[in-house]
């Protein structure tokens, strides 16, 4: 077993991985983050080279707004592509042994529990941050009670919504 | 082919029993088992460890 380090939870975060770490999923995830990488090294040369040439023929405004645009596009395909390697690799799968299967799920729970949590605490930071933003008082935002509603309506279909993908990839053995 | 799968089965254990004595996934054994993956000279000591023999009975090919 690999150990568990702040890089390889970064990794096994990055990439949506599940179960053990071992030297042949490092193998394999290293092999499609060199993919991505060099597929990113020639994009952003191509890029930096049609921004060169756009802002001779287009507004600056434009330029930017469109290189800003098609860079989160290219991000987001390479994070879709990204993701299938790692589905077709089973590298999202949970295996759970049949003896353990209620103690297994116990765990999936909570940490889909954890998430919901997270997400809503998340939530209502941000309330808090854009409340403050546009001027108002962070006392008035806590004493709003709606902002407490609409904190557990997101961390509650977040920790289901979680809940939910991961026991459809629990196999059980 | 290695003799993995051979050698799990007398000792009754499944795929992923033997992955979780060797600290490997599931998914690891079962490609060794198959012959599509080369592990390591360390995972192969521990697989062999693991099912009571030695390498050049598992991996050996005459």
């Amino acid at each position: 077993m690999v150990k568990h380090n702040l890089y390889l939870c970064l990794l096994r975060w990055t990439y949506g991985v599940e179960g053990v770490s071992d030297e042949y999923k490092l193998a394999k995830l290293n092999q499609i983050g060199n993919n991505a990488f060099l597929f990113l090294v020639v994009y952003t040369s191509l890029a930096e080279i049609g921004v060169l040439f756009g802002v001779l023929a287009w507004p600056l405004r434009t330029v930017l707004v469109s290189f800003l645009v098609v860079n989160a596009l290219v991000l987001l395909g390479v994070g879709v592509a990204t993701g299938h390697a790692v589905q077709r690799l089973h590298f999202d799968q949970i295996d759970i042994d049949r003896t353990d299967y209620p103690g297994q799920l116990r765990r999936l729970r909570w940490r889909a529990l954890g998430l919901g949590l997270y997400t809503g605490v998340l939530y209502l930071v941000f309330s808090v941050l854009l409340w403050w933003f546009r001027g108002d008082t962070v006392v008035a935002m806590l004493m709003d009670w709606e902002s407490y509603v609409y904190m557990v309506i997101v961390g509650l279909f977040t920790g289901l919504g979680r809940y939910v993908y991961l026991k459809k990839r629990v196999q059980q053995r | 082919m290695n003799r993995v799968k051979e050698y799990r089965l007398q000792q009754g254990l499944s795929q992923l029993k033997l992955a979780t004595a060797v600290g490997v996934a599931r998914q690891t054994i079962n490609l060794i088992e198959n012959g599509k993956y080369n592990p390591t000279l360390k995972l192969c000591i521990g697989i062999a460890r693991t099912l009571g023999t030695d390498l050049n009975t598992l991996f050996w090919e005459d």
